[in-house]
């Protein structure tokens, strides 16, 4: 045990003298979250909507289904469509909206006879993120769009001719051949078409509904900051596991590993002191997120469930470093390794977009994910006052996790270390 | 207090270490010597315990290493050839670091880290981030490190490696010191002056194997009878090799474009003799050297190469 305290001072006398990637790391969230924050230009409670003019210079079939698409009950808690005239560029000028999306002449005819057809967007950069989310929603209905006209060719030529007729003329005929056209069409682009692409369903934007727990009168945290910072946090700390597991092939390739191998060490022990380093480094840099996280969001948590979801998740973290860097074997494998390792999963764990703006897919597999247990138990902290009964779950799913991947990670460190693998 | 016997390290077909065997008596001060890629780092692994020999036995005090390492290692101190230090420490954070991993602690680790600091002498620098040391300061705490916990032998894996002469004045007195009072020491060096004024007993060692074995006066014996002349000119190889193989008691044991080592059997005498031969020889010459017996001319003797090729 003395020795195990003498490598973890050493370790943490170390990071203190050279601190500076670990401050980075732990800047990260807030500056993160305060960047979405200010690009969203408000530190009010609700997120503003984008004011998207639409200039509709077809009129046809496929402009009026981007018109409908726009003001479709999903799309129109995020966007304000407006149409208008040829005035449209005038007021993105002025700053009156967020973008212009401008519909050409002959777009629908184009869409139908499968020629290209090009959607213009003029943004305004002076609405910080909105104008981003008005392009981004712009190439989902562009995607969409053209993945129609692609699988929907044969029907769509279909109904043109008929559209081009009389309508009153369309025979039930015709309308089980258009039917039956676009059967054998989505069933042929099946594979192409489920799952959905792309669905906007960020719900947790839209305003609360009534019956849910008021947010206390004068409180200024921010929504943007409770949505993004415990996702984010959660992220960062297995960052710092990351920064301090890989302190081992540091070691390794200043020889100071190999030296204390020399020594009346063995590679357990080393590998022991190394993981219990980065549970306090982990367990240190939460508190300072929590610290962070208390004086921002301005709300209280209830400490034994905070307690219990962070020491399971400090076990997480350790367990998953190691494990990475047990099976790396050198540090530039390892860092390349962690960092598309931590990229997915914090991803699918909703630590940069909340979970229900994931798609379906993604939704189903984060429970895979150790930050999706962290994130949501912080969250539930937070957001829905829940106590450590409530975090119960997500503890024990963090622990065990951790613990096996401590286990896994542990045997591997400890049997490259001992082959000499790193030193 | 130290013995090696038949000690081997292969890595695929290369056998690093070929059947080693060797045997250091209590507070000596024992020399490996051999050019790099000799084998010397490979063995130094072994006996510190951190490469397991693929065939042969390591015994401190009569102790098998593998029996028992980590109450062996204890008493070992280890001076790797590269500096290992914590860099952003202070000498004295380092020392106090190593130190406690032997197990000292309280006053005792508190005049352990004094004496080396002293020893080394950077007690006037002790409070410094060693990353704002020189080279020769930082191989100065990287021996300090190997001797603060006051072990009974020391493994030092070149010590002097890439410094200024001064520092390695200062490393070599420290060394000294270390063997006057009494610890056991392993020296490996591809230095033949380091070896020659430093060692007790030296090991020239070559492609893994031991060559030869003894004191500096004892290994110069060896060629005593023996005169080395090194030949060197605008000469292609086979028509010296011709011209100077045929002088009286002559033998070449190294040749290579424009120079020529021989070996002359007898005294003093033959070597002029032999040299007046090669003046005749009617060779385009630049210089003809005569070496006086040296740790060198045994190292030529013995492999046909020079130790600093």
């Amino acid at each position: 045990m003395r020795v195990l305290l003498l490598l973890v001072a050493k370790d943490l006398r170390r990071k203190v003298r050279s601190p500076l990637g670990i401050l980075i790391v732990l800047s990260f969230p807030v500056v993160f979250a305060l960047l979405i924050a200010l690009s969203f230009g408000s530190r009010g409670e609700r997120v503003p909507k984008v004011h998207l003019l639409v200039e509709n210079q077809d009129g046809g079939l496929a402009a009026n289904a981007v018109l409908s698409a726009l003001t479709s009950e999903q799309v129109a808690k995020y966007v304000e469509m407006e149409v208008v005239g040829p005035e449209g560029r005038g007021r993105i000028e002025n700053n009156e909206a967020s973008a212009l999306l401008r519909i050409p002449k002959g777009f629908t005819q184009a869409v139908f006879e499968g020629k290209p057809a090009t959607l213009a967007l003029v943004r305004n950069p002076a609405q910080g993120i909105l104008p981003e989310i008005a392009e981004q929603l712009t190439r989902v209905l562009v995607d969409v769009l053209d993945t129609s006209s692609r699988v929907l060719q044969k029907p769509l030529q279909e109904i043109r001719r008929n559209t081009q007729r009389d309508a009153s003329r369309v025979t039930d005929e015709t309308v089980v051949a258009v039917a039956l056209a676009v059967n054998h069409s989505v069933e042929g682009a099946r594979k192409l078409l489920f799952p959905p692409v792309i669905t906007v369903d960020t719900e947790s934007l839209a305003p609360k509904p009534a019956g849910e727990k008021p947010e206390k009168s004068g409180e200024s945290a921010s929504l943007i900051f409770l949505i993004i910072l415990p996702g984010i946090s959660v992220y960062a700390l297995f960052l710092v596991g990351d920064q301090a597991m890989r302190d081992i092939i540091t070691e390794a390739k200043a020889g100071t590993l190999r030296r204390q191998l020399a020594g009346p060490i063995g590679a357990g022990t080393l590998v022991l002191g190394k993981a219990l380093y980065t549970a306090v480094l982990a367990l240190i840099a939460l508190l300072v997120l929590s610290v962070v996280g208390a004086v921002i969001l301005r709300r209280g948590v209830d400490p034994a469930g905070f307690l219990l979801l962070s020491l399971a998740l400090v076990l997480a973290v350790t367990g998953t470093s190691a494990t990475i860097y047990g099976l790396a074997g050198d540090e530039r494998r390892g860092a390349t390794i962690g960092s598309i390792i931590y990229l997915i999963l914090g991803f699918a764990g909703g630590s940069f977009v909340n979970l229900e703006g994931l798609p379906r897919a993604v939704r189903a597999v984060s429970p895979v994910s150790p930050f999706y247990w962290g994130t949501t138990g912080y969250r539930s902290l937070i957001e829905s006052a829940a106590t450590a009964g409530d975090v119960l779950p997500n503890a024990a799913v963090l622990a065990g996790l951790g613990a096996a991947l401590l286990a896994v990670g542990a045997l591997l460190l400890h049997r490259t270390v001992r082959r000499g693998g790193l030193a | 207090m130290i013995r090696v016997e038949r000690l081997v390290k292969r890595y695929g077909e290369l056998r690093a270490v070929d059947g080693i065997s060797f045997e250091v008596r209590k507070g000596e001060l024992y020399g490996l010597l051999g050019p790099n890629g000799a084998g010397k780092t490979t063995t130094m692994s072994m006996l510190s315990g951190l490469l397991a020999p693929d065939e042969g036995r390591i015994f401190f005090d009569g102790v098998e290493l593998g029996s028992d390492p980590l109450r062996i290692k204890a008493q070992l101190g280890v001076v790797p050839q590269e500096t290992a230090l914590y860099d952003t420490l202070s000498a004295r954070e380092n020392l106090r670091f190593w130190a406690g991993l032997y197990g000292l602690a309280g006053a005792d680790l508190d005049k352990a880290v004094e004496r080396a600091l002293e020893q080394v002498g950077l007690t006037g620098r002790a409070k410094e981030p060693v990353k704002a040391f020189s080279g020769g300061m930082k191989r100065r705490l990287n021996l300090a490190l190997g001797l603060v916990h006051g072990p009974r032998a020391v493994l030092m894996d070149e010590p002097t490696v890439g410094i200024d002469p001064q520092a390695r004045a200062n490393i070599l007195e420290a060394v000294r010191a270390v063997t006057a009072a009494g610890t056991t020491v392993i020296y490996t060096t591809h230095y033949l002056e380091e070896a020659e004024s430093l060692c007790d007993r030296v090991a020239i060692i070559d492609h893994g194997k031991i060559l030869a074995e003894g004191t500096v006066d004892e290994l110069k014996r060896r060629v005593s009878d023996k005169q080395i002349l090194t030949v060197s000119g605008s000469f292609d190889v086979e028509t010296a090799s011709a011209r100077l193989a045929a002088l009286p008691g002559t033998q070449i044991i190294a040749s290579s474009p424009n120079k020529m080592i021989l070996s002359v059997a007898g005294s003093g005498k033959a070597a002029i003799e032999a040299l007046s031969g090669v003046l005749a020889s009617g060779l385009e010459l630049d210089g003809v050297a005569i070496q006086p017996p040296s740790l060198n001319s045994v190292f030529l003797d013995l492999t046909g190469r020079e130790l600093r090729d």
